[in-house]
């Protein structure tokens, strides 16, 4: 495999990893706060 | 080369990896219990233990190979570029004993001890995200090094190399996790420190033993390579001063913060696993030094490669030069002894990182993201399925790395450059926040590759030296946190005092401690000693600003 | 000359012993790592390096041990509470908690 397109393809699974951890914390964070404001009311 | 093993080399190997798989099978028991002994042997380690594993960890196979290509370039002097482990000097007395005092099992973790709120999480998901493909690409490259060796010494395809050994290893990791690791790491450091020094030993009696070095370096016109001194100027050539000052900076003050090289991310779990702070501490300092001494003998090792083969230019040639001298020179019988302590380097560095990345997919996405409820026995069944994607992974990542330098320098830039600074401050000043911290990642992971890569190729900049990408990186980055941290709130003191009265941490916390000690949750020499169920309380629990 | 006895308050601060080990420990790596490869090639610059190298180490954990020591058994006392509140957190109940 060309090494330009490796690099490309092997740094953008590298940013897909993070942005996912990213998203999933987000998504619990967010159910958290509106299992938490729920409770408030 | 293609070297010729007999029967007795092959048992070597074969007893070799007998070994290492019976004490997966040894500690399968203990390693299943729960989380906490499948990822760190249940918190209950003797500094020695973990210490054989940071030096185990950390002599790969590509090892020898990088560090005989920098002293057979630079003579001594390339034996600074070994210096970036200079970190733990510090960090065995300073960042080590405040991240041991967190108790958090990964550094993606430890983001939420520190800071708090949506920035600590998206910080730990970042993070944990980063690491997964982190840890599989480190075991990539690590891989496609044995298969290199594989193939220079028995013309081997590289994939051979790459995935049969890393399945073998698989095996103990898979069965008894953490405890498999730092068992086997404590034999194979063992096996591999004393290999190391005999192959050396041999290759430097080959050489005419030290005399006979200097004797043939002087006759070469060479005698200068003895000395670690000999830069090539201020500013320019292979190893200018300015790079050397750069590289002792970076790796001496990164002590002070948490992640400043790479190789924090896997201290850090063998920091958690010692089962005091005195434990951690030591584990990490003479770990560290181990490796250091090391290369001590490896660099006088492959002066003597120099003196035999002086004059090679290619640099694929001459990085195997310290595998040559094993290859070449010792006698049948022992080369697969020697063959076995590679395959014990190879799989110190492979197990710990197939365990550390199925940490964070296993604790930090898993539990914390996904099934917070999730029982030990899954928790340990999520741990092993991680262990098995990174491995496919790995084998991803070592077939389409061709030119492992490139993507080594790339990848080690990304995690050095840009962060090294907010590495330290999250450590050292409080009013740093997650916001601050998680903007320079991102800033970092986007300047790094323009500065690197994208504007150089355009011609838009020069093709920069080493230390000037790190300056630049660190410049550019300092310019997106610096406001980010300012314009952003600080994060509640409530939450800042419960981490300083848990942490101690050096640096500047005034605010901080001014405020746990109004609240009496720190006290100076002379006072009441403070009751340890008042000082663990959690934050939202403390006695408030009345 | 060196502290031999802390209590865990004093223990838990940064004191002039913290920053012997910060000066010195850089020190002792470097002094360890060039004055072995010089001993080797024999050279007698390599062994002076080493011996203060030696030196020095043992004298950065006479200084530092009795420290660690009592930081450690003061953290002791204190950590299944810390441990206690790390699971919580990574189940959510801090938070959870204020929602029931």
């Amino acid at each position: 495999m060309n090494q330009a397109l490796a690099t490309v393809i092997g740094m953008t699974i590298a940013y897909a990893a993070s942005f996912l951890g990213l998203i999933l914390a987000y998504r619990a964070w967010r159910s958290h706060q509106k299992k938490n404001r729920n409770g408030d009311v | 080369m293609s070297v010729t093993f007999t029967f007795l080399d092959w048992l070597w190997v074969g007893l070799f990896l007998l070994l290492m798989v019976g004490s997966g099978i040894l500690f399968y028991r203990l390693g299943k219990r729960s989380e906490s002994d499948f990822f760190l042997a249940g918190r209950g380690l003797p500094w020695w233990l973990p210490a054989s594993s940071v030096y185990a960890t950390h002599t790969a196979t590509d090892t020898p190979m990088w560090i005989t290509g920098v002293i057979y370039k630079n003579g001594m002097a390339g034996i600074w570029y070994t210096f970036f482990c200079g970190w733990a000097a510090i960090s065995a007395f300073v960042s080590t004993r405040i991240f041991r005092r967190s108790l958090a099992y990964t550094q993606a973790e430890w983001n939420v001890v520190r800071f708090t709120g949506l920035g600590s999480e998206l910080l730990r998901g970042w993070m944990a995200g980063w690491q997964f493909f982190m840890n599989m690409f480190v075991l990539g490259w690590v891989g496609i090094a044995m298969g290199r060796v594989c193939e220079y010494l028995f013309a081997w395809p590289t994939w051979i190399g790459l995935i049969v050994f890393s399945l073998v290893c698989a095996i103990y990791v898979l069965a008894a996790g953490y405890w498999g690791v730092v068992m086997a790491d404590f034999q194979q450091g063992v096996i591999a420190f004393l290999v190391i020094i005999i192959v050396s030993v041999w290759g430097i009696h080959t050489a005419g033993g030290p005399n006979g070095i200097l004797e043939k370096l002087e006759i070469l016109g060479e005698l200068d390579r003895i000395n670690p001194f000999a830069f090539t100027g201020w500013w320019s050539g292979d190893f200018p001063i300015a790079w050397f000052i750069t590289m002792m900076l970076i790796a001496f003050l990164g002590g002070f913060g948490m992640g400043t090289t790479i190789d924090w991310y896997v201290e850090a779990q063998r920091i958690q696993s010692a089962k005091t702070v005195r434990d951690a501490s030591y584990s990490i300092w003479w770990g560290t030094i181990l490796g250091l001494v090391r290369n001590s003998v490896w660099a006088v090792a492959i002066l003597a490669f120099f003196v035999l083969f002086p004059g090679i230019t290619e640099q694929s040639e001459y990085e195997m030069g310290w595998f040559r001298l094993g290859f070449d020179y010792l006698p049948a019988g022992m080369l697969g002894f020697f063959f076995a302590a590679i395959l014990a380097i190879h799989l110190s560095t492979i197990s710990s990182h197939l365990n550390l990345g199925a940490l964070y997919a296993t604790r930090d996405l898993y539990q914390h993201y996904v099934n917070p409820q999730a029982s030990q026995k899954r928790l340990v069944q999520v741990g092993r399925i991680s262990t098995g994607i990174l491995l496919l992974g790995s084998f991803f990542y070592g077939l389409i790395m061709e030119d492992i330098t490139s993507w080594l320098i790339f990848a080690l830039w990304i995690m050095a450059a840009g962060i090294w600074l907010p590495n330290i401050l999250q450590v050292v000043w409080w009013r740093f926040n997650a916001w601050g911290y998680l903007s320079s990642w991102i800033a970092n992971l986007g300047f790094s590759w323009l500065v690197v890569w994208i504007l150089p190729e355009l011609n838009l900049i020069p093709h920069l030296l080493d230390y000037q990408q790190f300056w630049i990186l660190m410049i550019l980055g300092a310019m997106v946190y610096f406001p980010v941290t300012l314009l952003t709130k600080s994060e509640p003191m409530d939450h800042l005092v419960h981490y300083y009265v848990m942490s101690r941490p050096i640096g500047w916390w005034g605010p901080v401690r001014k405020e746990a000690m109004r609240r009496g949750l720190i006290l100076v020499s002379g006072e009441t000693t403070l009751g340890a169920e008042e000082a663990s309380r959690p934050a939202d629990t403390y006695p408030n600003t009345p | 000359m060196i502290r031999r006895r802390w209590s865990a308050i004093e223990a838990d601060e940064w004191t002039k012993e913290d920053w012997i080990a910060i000066l010195l420990s850089p020190l002792c790596y470097v002094l360890i790592t060039i004055g072995a490869a010089l001993a080797i090639l024999l050279q007698v610059s390599g062994y002076i390096m080493l011996a203060v190298g030696i030196a020095m180490t043992v004298f950065l954990h006479l200084v530092i041990d009795p420290k660690l020591k009592a930081i450690s058994n003061e953290y002791e006392t204190r950590q299944q509470d810390y441990l206690r509140e790390l699971e919580a957190k990574v189940r959510w109940e801090s938070i959870d908690q204020k929602a029931s």
